[in-house]
């Protein structure tokens, strides 16, 4: 027997079977990463049918994986976020760990922490807009995170949404970003004059170090819209824009920390905007 | 020369690289989108479970071992006349008592001994054998016949069903006649009837037995049961204010106890950490990928899913509670079962499963200690608790509202309502002997508490125990049962 000969044949025949295995592999992995075209294409048409719009090219063939972010109480340590928002020479009025209940004081203003959120409030008078030579929207978005920035907040983690005036005083919501994205659910009510903040209300939370990715991928983004279609039913509508961000539940917004989930953003022309918990696909009131 | 080898080369690479890619193809999530975890889990349950018990005695994966386990006497008491050898579990000299008698008790039961004769008797004859040669089994809480015969002799339904329904101790004693026979005494808790059995059984080597346990405990041959002191009933002369139940064991002298601590998972192991936490997670059916997480202000860690809050408090407190009204976890593996015998299978089977997670013998520290019989109030409804033992000593918990026992199950029908487990470790600590106050004092103190005149406390059982303060640190005290109501004494 030549087992030279034998050894070629065996080596062309691995090699040619390595080629197929690897060709499956990838178109495998390939196929299971994206939604294919046909269930794009029936979701649009079911979702027509019961009078929503949307365009294929709105829906992201892309599978995206499933993460959380583990956010942490800008409060978690009172005292140190006291010092970052009145300054070092900030006096300890009211301390009560066990029911989570703090004061403090300074030059600067007052700061109260309790099991429900924070307050802040500057102890400088304050000097409202002159109504005839207000800032625009987003002169005044970045003159107040720069602000915010002054009291400790880190302004790259803070977007501005829902800014309007009133009195001479903006009045404007921040929630936070991580990684560009925002976390719906946790935000504080922000009360600006010419000078700088007013008040501050509600929650904050900062991304942790800890981001632990899982395996899985998110729930198809068609799931969530037939989800949707199912429970339209009202008015025609048209989706604006898909997207995806995070959500805490305000129900555990009393926290050290948190795990914020991914969710589907889903907005309409008429304002509306639906989100969904990305990993089960339930609505999120 | 060169060619061979190149060639030799290539061809196992590329065998190499087939396996590589078909492993690849094969255990991919996108091959397979369910994944592998049955496969994962069947192995695990039927290979490596099997290989890990080997190495961990403690924790088996049936019930019946475990069982057997965590279901033991709290003492056995050989009696030599007026000389007392009491071997609380734990202690020395325990498991040799304790081998012998329920090796007797399990013959009884199955049948493998001869019943001579079986007859009633009353109360007196059953407390008068203490006075003789005799052992003395008590498991300190009633066990529904058929969990207590399964534990002796592997079988629930026996003979002996018919008249015995609850059990909590019994008594084997050596006749003074020349008959190579010896009687067995059991308690149906039940009826209140006590059924003598005589039995064939070798009563030298029995004798030879007793006589060396009793040596094994000098310290203890002076104790008398409340009986022996007429404790147990009222005296014709004066006011009783307390009395004991007549097996009580009554230690006059002050006692000391070895000072114990407490330590927690993080304290050896850094931190339970998320693969711990995620496998207890799993145990309690609760999806790591679909639930919330966050850590409250007490710096508690609670996982909640649509039905249940899973929380791990700073104190190692590990607690499960089903939603109200929800249908709670199914730890029967869908077959249900509303008796004590099923509950406890279930109960003993979750509590395995848990421990099976935790380093070192925790296992093997626990026992149950609550009354085991059918919950004639509402069917299939079950608390059934556990305590950590150090030396045969539990360890208990003091809440906001009580003292806790180390594990704490609640199940209606098979599915878990809640669960609460201390996740902690107790060893002695190496310090000073603590001294505990005696027994009468403890007794004094619960008259001044409770006594109502021309009402006296009836105990129906007093034992020291550890009690984990708020504080972390543990402190014996006297443990009283009165109508069927525990009582911790504090000094």
């Amino acid at each position: 027997m030549n087992w030279g000969r034998a050894k070629t044949i065996l080596i062309v025949m691995f090699l040619v079977t390595d080629v197929f295995l690897l060709f499956v592999l990838m178109q495998t992995k390939f196929s299971a990463s994206k939604i294919p075209e046909k269930t794009i294409r029936e979701t649009v048409q079911f979702l027509g049918k019961k009078q929503i719009q949307v365009q294929p090219d709105q829906i992201s063939k892309k599978r995206i994986k499933s993460e959380n972010i583990f956010m942490v109480n800008f409060f978690k340590e009172p005292e140190s976020a006291a010092k970052k928002i009145l300054g070092e020479d900030v006096i300890t009025v009211l301390q009560n760990p066990a029911d989570y209940e703090y004061q403090f004081e300074s030059p600067r203003g007052k700061l109260h922490l309790h099991d429900q959120g924070f307050s802040y409030v500057s102890s400088k008078e304050a000097v409202p807009y002159n109504i005839d030579s207000l800032p625009g929207a987003e002169a005044a978005t970045s003159f107040i995170t720069d602000a915010l920035q002054g009291l400790g907040f880190d302004k790259a983690t803070v977007s501005i949404v829902n800014l309007y005036e009133q009195d001479g005083f903006y009045h404007l919501t921040a929630v936070p970003v991580c990684g560009g994205v925002n976390i719906y659910g946790i935000n504080m009510h922000i009360v600006a004059d010419s000078e700088g903040i007013v008040t501050l209300e509600g929650h904050w939370f900062i991304a942790g170090e800890e981001a632990k990715g899982e395996e899985e991928t998110l729930l198809d983004i068609t799931t969530v819209l037939t989800e949707l279609a199912l429970k339209h039913t009202g008015e025609p509508m048209v989706i604006s824009e898909i997207g995806t961000a995070y959500y805490a539940s305000d129900d555990f917004l009393g926290s050290l920390e948190i795990t914020a989930v991914p969710i589907y953003v889903i907005k309409d022309e008429a304002g509306g905007v639906h989100l969904f918990d990305a990993r089960v696909g339930s609505a999120i009131e | 020369m060169v060619k061979k080898v190149l060639k030799n080369l290539t061809l196992v690479c590329s065998v190499l690289l087939t396996v590589v890619l078909v492993c690849q193809i094969w255990f991919s999530s996108s091959f397979l989108p369910g994944g592998y975890d049955f496969l994962i889990s069947g192995f695990k349950r039927h290979v490596i479970d099997p290989i890990v018990s080997l190495f961990n005695p403690g924790v088996a994966n049936d019930f019946s071992q475990n069982f057997k386990t965590l279901y033991r006497p709290e003492k056995i008491v050989v009696n030599v006349f007026s000389q007392r050898g009491v071997f609380a579990d734990g202690q020395e000299g325990f498991q040799e008592a304790y081998n012998t008698s329920n090796d007797i008790m399990g013959k009884l039961l199955s049948g493998e001994l001869t019943v001579k004769s079986r007859e009633t008797v009353d109360m007196d004859t059953y407390a008068s054998l203490l006075k003789g040669k005799s052992l003395y089994v008590d498991y300190g809480k009633n066990c529904d016949y058929s969990l207590f015969s399964f534990n002796a002799c592997g079988q629930a339904q026996t003979g002996f069903s018919e008249e015995l329904s609850v059990v909590r101790d019994y008594v084997i004693s050596l006749h003074d006649t020349i008959m190579n026979d010896v009687s067995i005494y059991v308690k149906d808790q039940k009826s209140g009837n006590v059924y003598r059995y005589i039995v064939e059984l070798d009563k030298n080597s029995l004798d030879g037995k007793i006589t060396e346990l009793i040596n094994l405990s000098p310290e203890n041959s002076f104790l008398s049961y409340a009986f022996e002191l007429n404790f147990h009933k009222e005296k014709a002369d004066t006011v009783s204010k307390i009395l004991f139940e007549p097996m009580v064991l009554m230690e006059l002298n002050s006692t000391k106890l070895p000072a114990v601590s407490g330590r927690k998972l993080e304290d050896f192991d850094d931190n339970i950490d998320d693969e711990m936490m995620n496998t207890i997670l799993r145990d309690f059916s609760i999806n790591t990928r679909t639930m919330w997480r966050y850590t409250d202000l007490t710096d508690a860690r609670v996982f909640v899913e649509n039905d249940a809050t899973l929380t791990l408090y700073p104190n190692g407190l590990l607690e499960y509670v089903a939603e109200d009204g929800g249908p709670g976890l199914d730890i029967s593996k869908g077959e249900g079962g509303d008796d004590i015998y099923d509950a406890m299978n279930h109960a003993v089977d979750f509590v395995t499963t848990i421990c099976g997670h935790l380093p070192e013998n925790y296992f093997s520290h626990l026992r149950l200690q609550t009354d085991m019989v059918e919950n004639t109030d509402s069917q299939g409804v079950y608390r059934i608790c556990f305590d950590y033992l150090v030396d045969g000593v539990p360890v208990r918990h003091k809440t906001g509202d009580g003292y806790a026992h180390t594990i704490e199950i609640e199940i209606d029908n098979g599915r878990l309502k809640s669960y609460r487990q201390y996740l902690k470790f107790y060893e002695k600590s190496g310090e000073p002997e603590i001294s505990c106050m005696a027994m009468m004092n403890a007794a004094d103190l619960l008259v001044d508490a409770l006594y109502k005149e021309g009402e006296p406390l009836w105990i129906q059982r007093i034992h020291l125990c550890y009690v984990e303060n708020e504080a972390g640190t543990l402190v014996p005290q006297w443990n009283a049962t009165i109508n069927n109501q525990e009582h911790i004494i504090q000094e």
